[in-house]
C-alpha cells in the first residue's frame, strides 16, 4: 500500500500552510502544528481528498516534551487505497473531538481517555472504556508501573484453608492490586445508560453466548431494543503495556492470545511489522509456509464462527460437525508447531521449524475432503426456510457505516466494500497465488454468512496452490533468514555452531537494537484488518506498540444497527459481526 | 359390592402401573435423548456410568435430590413451589386417557388398559395441555428475574396460539370418527381398515407442529433459547426442582402427545397379529416411539424461530389452513352420507 | 447430610458411598469460558473428546450446576461477578481452575489481571497448560472425581469461619464475602 502519493501530498501542502510532511519508508504522516486546525484538516481530507475511511486513532505519551501527549489518526482513501497518518499534539491535555466527522472515533477517544487521561472538547461526558468508572489511574502513561499499584492483601484461599506450609506451596505475592466490589461494577453499569423504556436487560458479562465476556445493556420496549450500550474490558490484560517492557521477539506469544481462534494470522501481521522496521527479507519457503498456515487458520476461524453462529440460532448439530473439521486442522498445526491452539509457530525472519514429514500429504487429503464437507454445510443451512427468515434483512450495514466506523473484513465486504489487505498490499506469498474475494450487496446477516462460506472455499484453493509450490522446492531450502543480525537462528544450529550460539545468547539476553523509526503495517485477519503501529527509538523493545484491533471497531457499529430490532436479532447480528474478546480488549 | 371392590382394585393397580412406568420412562428418556443426540453428532452419549451408560439417569437423580435447596431472595415462595406442581401434574394426568392396547379379559371381567375411559377424552387432552402453561408462567413470575419473566411471557403467547390450532386440527379427526372416546376412534379406524393419516394428512402435520410447540421443542423452544435467555424460565431453580421441569415438559408431555397422535392418526394398537397375544401393545409402543424418534430428530437438526415469527406463523398460516381443513372434512362427510 | 453423621456404621457408609457415586458421575459444569482456554473446553465437549461420556452436560445457569470450570484469564473487573456466580451455586460444589491464567495469573503480571482465581474462590483442582489440551482437561475432571470419592463434601465451613476472623471489613467486602 500504498501510502499517499506525492501528488496528494503536494495538494494538501498547498491548501494548508502550517503542516509538515514526514515521509519514512513505511510511514507517511502530516504533522499538524496548530491544534485547533485539526477539525478543518480532517474535514478537508474527508470531503475533498476522499480520505473517508477511518482506520485508527491513538495516543503516544512523551513525558519529557512540553505538550505531553501526541494524538495520531490513520485514514484511508477507499477509491485509490492510499493511506495517510495525521499527528497532532494535545494542548493542555485537550483536543477537539473527531466524533462528528468519523463516528468510529467515539470509541477510540473513550479508550484514549481511559488509558492516558486526556480530554476531548465536544465529547462531553466521556466514559472509561476498559477499566471501571472509579479507577484512579491511567495505565498507559509512562510513569505507571506494569504491575500496577498493589494496595490490598489478598492471600490465596487454598493456602489459607489448607494451612500455610513451609516452604510455601506456591511462590506468590500476597499484596495485590485493588479488586473492585459489586458496588463499583453497578455504578459503572448505571452510568452507561439512562433508562427510557420499560426494562433494562443485562446481557452478559458472563453469559453462555459463546463469544466471550462482553457486556451489553439493552433498554427494552416489549421485545424491541430502543437503546443499547456495550461495556468492554472484561478481558483487558494490558498487552500494549507489556510490549513496552519486552524485547520484540519475546512479544510474539502474546499476539497469539489476542485473536485466539486464528493464532498464526496475528503472528503474521506482527512479524511483518517488525520485519519492515528492521528491513529483514524472508526466504521464499518461509513465505509459502506462512501463507499455507494462515489460510488453514482462516478456515479454522470461520468454522468456529459457523458452529457458534448456528448454535446461537438453535441449530445445535452444525456446531459439532464444524468442530470435527477443526480437529483435523489442529492436528496439522500440532504436528508442525507442537501446540494446538496458541502455537508460536512464526519467528521474526521466518518460521520456527521446517515442515514436518508428511504434512503436505495430510494437508492435500484434508483439502480434498473439505470441499465435500463444505457442500454439506451449505445443504444444511443455506436454503433452510427458518435460517433465511432469521438472517435475511436483519442488521443491514450500509457502505457509509463501513467508512465512518472503520469496519473491515467480511463485515465490510458483505456491504460491498472490496477492501482486502491481501490484495491491496500483498504480503507473505499472496502475490504468488491466485484467489478471489467475495463481495456482497445488501449487507445483512445472510450476505455476511455467504461471504464467509465463500472465503472458506477460496482459502482451500490457496492452500492447494501453496502445497503444489512447496512440493516443488528442494529439500534443504532455508526457512529462516539467519544472516540478519536481529534474527534468532534455528535450534539445531544453536547447538552445533559456535557463532550461532553466541548470536542466540546475545539476542535472548540483551535483545537486538532495532533501527529508529515508525512503521504501521497491517494484515488480513479472518475478522478484518489487524494493524500494528510501532514507534521505535532505537532500543530492543518498542517505545509504543499500538494494536489496531479489527474486532474493536467492528463491534462499535452494533449500537447503531440494532435499533428497533429484537433480542433474537441481536443474537444473529452479534454472530455475524463475530468479535473475539481477546482482541477487542487486548 | 364385589364388583365395586374389584373395579376399585383394578383402577388402583392401573394408576400404580401407569405412574411407575411413566416416571421411570421419563427418566430413561433422558438417557435415550443423550444417546440419540450423541450418535447424530458423530459421538457417543453416556458410556461410562454402567453398561452403555444405563445407570446415568440414576446418578443424575441422586445428585439432583441431594443438592442444597437455595431459595433466591425476593421470590414469591408460594408461586415458586406451585409452579413445579403445575408443570408436573398436568403432564402426568395426560396419561390417564392414553389407551395402551385392546381390551382383554381376566377372570371373566373385561379390562380396558386405560385409567379413565372418558367420553370426552380428547377434550380432556386439550385441557391438560393448556394447564401445562401455568407451570411456566408461575415459574417465570415468581423467580424475580428478568430473563425468567421474558421466557415465560413468550411461552404464554406460544401456548395460547397453538392450542387453538390443535383444537381445530384434532376436530377434523373427531368429525370422521364421530366420537371423542379414544376406544371409538381406534375402533372406527380398525373397522374401515384405513388409518386416518390417509384421510387427514394436513391435519396430521398441523398436529405435529402443535406437539412441538406445546412441549417447547425446537423449532419452537423460544422460551429457553440458551444464548439469549440463559435457560429461560427455570433459571432460578436448582436441584430436583429444576429436574422436574424438563422431565414434565420435554419428556412426559411429548410422550403423552405422541401417544394421542398415534391413536388419532395411526390406528392406536391396530396392526397384523404377528407378535402373539401382546401384539396390540407392541404396535402401540412402536408407533409412539416412532413419532418420538421423529420429534427428537427435528429437535437436533433445525434452527429455531424468533418469538414474534412463531406466533405470527400460528395465527396467519396454521389457523386458516386448519379451518379450511375442518370445513372441507365436514362437507365431505355430509355429502358422502 | 454427610457431615452430621459421625458413626462408621454399615448403613451410613453405604449411603455415603452411594451419594458420592451419584455426585461424581453426574457432574454438571457451568459454562464460564473467558478466553483461549474456553476454546479447548469446547473442544473437550465436541465429538472427538466427548465429555458427555462421563455424564457431564454443560448447564448455562449456575443454580443448576455443580462444578465451576474457570477457563481463561480472570481480570480484576470480572472478579466480583465470578464470585457472585460461585455464591449462586448450591452446595455441594467444586471449582476447577483451568490453565495458567486462572491458576496464577499466567503470562500477564499486569495492573488489571487477578493473579490466580484462588484469591477469591477456593479451588479444588488446578490444571496447568496454556491452554491445556482437552486430554488435560479430562484428566483434571477425572482427578476431581477421584477427590470426590476420597473426601467428604462439607470440608470448608469451619476453616472458612476461622479465615474470616482475620480480615478487615473492607477486604471482606472487596472479595465479596
Amino acid at each position: 500500500m500504498p501510502w499517499a502519493s506525492s501528488q496528494t501530498l503536494d495538494r494538501i501542502k498547498r491548501t494548508f500552510r502550517k503542516i509538515t510532511i514526514d515521509t519514512q519508508p513505511n510511514f507517511v504522516c502530516l504533522i499538524v502544528e496548530d491544534t485547533q486546525e485539526i477539525t478543518n484538516i480532517l474535514k478537508h481530507l474527508k470531503d475533498v481528498e476522499d480520505f473517508r475511511y477511518f482506520i485508527d486513532f491513538h495516543v503516544i505519551d512523551f513525558p519529557k516534551e512540553k505538550d505531553r501527549f501526541l494524538g495520531q489518526y490513520i485514514l484511508v482513501n477507499p477509491y485509490t487505497f492510499e493511506r495517510l497518518a495525521i499527528k497532532v499534539w494535545f494542548k493542555s491535555n485537550k483536543l477537539p473531538t473527531a466524533k462528528e466527522i468519523f463516528a468510529g472515533a467515539k470509541w477510540a477517544e473513550r479508550e484514549a481517555y481511559d488509558m492516558f487521561g486526556v480530554e476531548f472538547e465536544g465529547h462531553e461526558d466521556v466514559k472509561r472504556m476498559f477499566m471501571w468508572e472509579d479507577y484512579k489511574y491511567f495505565p498507559l502513561r509512562k510513569d505507571f508501573p506494569l504491575g500496577g499499584i498493589p494496595e490490598q492483601k489478598l492471600p490465596s484461599l487454598t493456602e489459607v484453608l489448607e494451612g500455610n506450609t513451609f516452604p510455601p506451596s506456591h511462590d506468590y505475592d500476597i499484596m495485590h492490586t485493588y479488586v473492585p466490589t459489586i458496588k463499583d461494577i453497578e455504578k459503572t453499569e448505571k452510568s452507561r445508560i439512562t433508562k427510557k423504556g420499560q426494562l433494562v436487560l443485562n446481557w452478559g458479562p458472563l453469559h453462555p453466548g459463546t463469544h466471550g465476556t462482553m457486556w451489553f445493556l439493552f433498554d427494552l420496549e416489549g421485545e424491541h431494543i430502543i437503546q443499547t450500550d456495550v461495556i468492554l474490558g472484561q478481558l483487558h490484560r494490558g498487552m500494549e503495556k507489556i510490549a513496552e517492557n519486552l524485547h520484540y521477539f519475546q512479544f510474539l506469544p502474546y499476539t497469539d492470545r489476542m485473536d485466539y481462534l486464528s493464532a498464526v494470522c496475528n503472528e503474521l501481521s506482527y512479524v511483518q511489522a517488525v520485519e519492515k522496521l528492521a528491513n529483514i527479507e524472508v526466504p521464499l519457503k518461509a513465505r509459502y509456509i506462512r501463507t499455507m498456515f494462515a489460510e488453514l487458520q482462516r478456515i479454522n476461524s470461520h468454522l468456529l464462527w459457523l458452529g457458534t453462529g448456528a448454535l446461537d440460532l438453535g441449530a445445535l448439530t452444525v456446531f459439532l460437525y464444524a468442530f470435527r473439521e477443526r480437529e483435523k486442522i489442529m492436528d496439522i498445526i500440532e504436528g508442525n508447531a507442537g501446540f494446538r491452539l496458541t502455537s508460536a509457530f512464526l519467528r521474526i525472519g521466518g518460521v520456527h521449524y521446517d515442515l514436518a514429514k508428511g504434512t503436505l500429504e495430510v494437508a492435500k487429503y484434508f483439502v480434498k475432503d473439505f470441499y465435500s464437507k463444505l457442500k454439506e454445510y451449505h445443504g444444511l443451512l443455506t436454503r433452510n426456510r427458518i435460517w433465511l427468515k432469521r438472517t435475511k434483512d436483519v442488521g443491514v450495514i450500509t457502505q457509509e457505516d463501513v467508512y465512518q466506523y472503520g469496519l473491515t473484513g467480511p463485515v465490510a465486504r458483505g456491504s460491498g466494500v472490496a477492501y482486502d489487505m491481501r490484495k491491496i498490499d500483498p504480503y507473505a506469498a499472496y502475490d504468488l497465488v491466485d484467489f478471489d474475494i467475495p463481495v456482497g450487496d445488501i449487507g445483512d446477516v445472510y450476505d455476511r454468512y455467504l461471504v464467509r462460506m465463500e472465503e472458506m472455499y477460496q482459502s482451500a484453493r490457496i492452500v492447494e496452490q501453496c502445497i503444489e509450490a512447496l512440493e516443488k522446492m528442494p529439500e534443504n531450502e532455508p526457512y529462516v533468514n539467519k544472516k540478519h543480525p536481529a534474527v534468532l537462528p534455528p535450534k539445531e544450529d544453536v547447538f552445533n555452531d559456535l557463532e550461532d550460539m553466541v548470536k542466540s545468547f546475545r539476542i535472548v539476553v540483551h535483545g537486538e537494537n532495532m533501527p529508529k523509526g515508525e512503521v504501521y503495517s497491517s494484515g488480513e485477519n479472518p475478522r478484518g484488518e489487524l494493524g500494528f503501529y510501532i514507534y521505535s527509538i532505537g532500543k530492543s523493545s518498542p517505545y509504543r506498540l499500538r494494536i489496531r484491533s479489527c474486532s474493536f471497531y467492528n463491534l462499535s457499529v452494533f449500537p447503531k444497527v440494532i435499533y428497533k430490532h429484537t433480542i433474537s436479532d441481536a443474537v444473529a447480528l452479534l454472530g455475524s459481526i463475530d468479535p473475539v474478546v481477546g482482541e477487542t480488549d487486548r | 359390592m364385589n364388583d365395586m371392590v374389584f373395579t376399585a382394585i383394578v383402577i388402583a393397580i392401573k394408576i400404580l402401573v401407569v405412574l411407575a412406568v411413566t416416571l421411570g420412562l421419563g427418566a430413561y428418556l433422558t438417557w435415550y435423548e443423550r444417546k440419540f443426540a450423541g450418535h447424530l453428532q458423530a459421538r457417543r452419549g453416556p458410556t461410562v456410568v454402567g453398561p452403555f451408560g444405563l445407570l446415568q439417569p440414576l446418578a443424575d437423580g441422586l445428585k439432583l435430590m441431594t443438592k442444597a435447596p437455595i431459595i433466591p431472595r425476593g421470590v414469591d415462595t408460594k408461586l415458586y413451589y406451585m409452579a413445579i406442581m403445575m408443570a408436573l401434574v398436568p403432564a402426568i394426568m395426560l396419561f390417564a386417557v392414553v389407551p395402551f392396547g385392546p381390551s382383554f379379559k381376566i377372570m371373566g371381567h373385561e379390562i380396558k388398559p386405560i385409567v379413565a375411559n372418558l367420553n370426552i377424552a380428547i377434550l380432556y387432552v386439550f385441557a391438560m395441555g393448556s394447564m401445562a402453561a401455568y407451570g411456566t408462567l408461575f415459574a417465570g413470575w415468581a423467580s424475580n428475574s428478568k430473563y425468567a419473566f421474558i421466557g415465560s411471557l413468550r411461552k404464554a403467547a406460544l401456548i395460547v396460539s397453538y392450542e387453538v390450532v390443535l383444537g381445530f386440527a384434532a376436530l377434523s379427526v373427531i368429525l370422521l370418527a364421530g366420537s371423542m372416546n379414544v376406544f371409538d376412534i381406534v375402533d372406527s379406524q380398525i373397522k374401515s381398515g384405513v388409518w386416518y393419516i390417509v384421510y387427514q394428512p394436513i391435519s396430521f402435520i398441523l398436529f405435529l407442529f402443535c406437539l412441538l410447540a406445546e412441549s417447547g421443542r425446537v423449532p419452537f423452544d423460544i422460551q429457553e433459547a440458551e444464548a439469549e435467555l440463559v435457560t429461560g424460565y427455570n433459571v432460578e431453580y436448582g436441584g430436583m426442582k429444576f429436574g422436574i421441569f424438563p422431565l414434565a415438559e420435554w419428556y412426559l408431555n411429548v410422550l403423552a402427545l405422541c401417544a394421542i397422535a398415534s391413536v388419532l392418526y395411526f390406528g392406536g394398537w391396530a396392526g397384523p397379529h404377528i407378535f402373539g397375544p401382546f401384539s396390540g401393545f407392541i404396535w402401540f409402543l412402536a408407533k409412539t416411539f416412532g413419532l418420538l424418534f421423529f420429534v427428537l430428530w427435528v429437535h437436533w437438526t433445525l434452527p429455531r424461530y424468533q418469538a414474534k415469527d412463531v406466533v405470527e406463523f400460528a395465527w396467519k398460516y396454521l389457523l386458516p389452513i386448519s379451518i379450511i381443513n375442518l370445513v372441507g372434512t365436514a362437507f365431505f362427510i355430509y355429502f358422502k352420507g | 447430610m454427610a457431615s452430621s453423621i459421625n458413626g462408621n456404621g454399615f448403613i451410613t457408609t453405604t449411603v455415603d458411598e452411594l451419594l458420592s457415586w451419584g455426585r461424581r458421575n453426574a457432574l454438571w459444569p457451568v459454562t464460564i469460558g473467558l478466553a483461549c482456554c474456553a476454546i479447548e473446553m469446547m473442544h473437550a465437549a465436541a465429538s472427538r473428546f466427548d465429555i458427555d461420556r462421563l455424564g457431564m452436560i454443560f448447564r448455562a445457569s449456575p443454580r443448576q450446576a455443580d462444578v465451576l470450570i474457570v477457563a481463561g484469564t480472570v481480570v480484576n473487573k470480572v472478579a466480583p461477578m465470578l464470585k457472585l456466580i460461585w455464591d449462586q451455586m448450591p452446595e455441594p460444589k467444586w471449582c476447577i481452575s483451568m490453565g495458567g491464567c486462572a491458576s496464577a495469573g499466567g503470562p500477564f503480571p499486569t495492573y488489571s489481571t487477578l493473579q490466580g482465581v484462588d484469591r477469591i474462590i477456593p479451588v479444588d483442582v488446578y490444571i496447568p497448560g496454556c491452554p491445556p489440551t482437552p486430554q488435560g482437561l479430562i484428566y483434571g475432571l477425572l482427578e476431581l472425581q477421584r477427590k470426590i470419592r476420597e473426601k467428604k463434601v462439607t470440608r470448608y465451613e469451619k476453616a472458612f469461619e476461622e479465615f474470616k476472623k482475620d480480615l478487615s471489613p473492607e477486604i471482606l467486602s472487596g472479595i465479596g464475602v
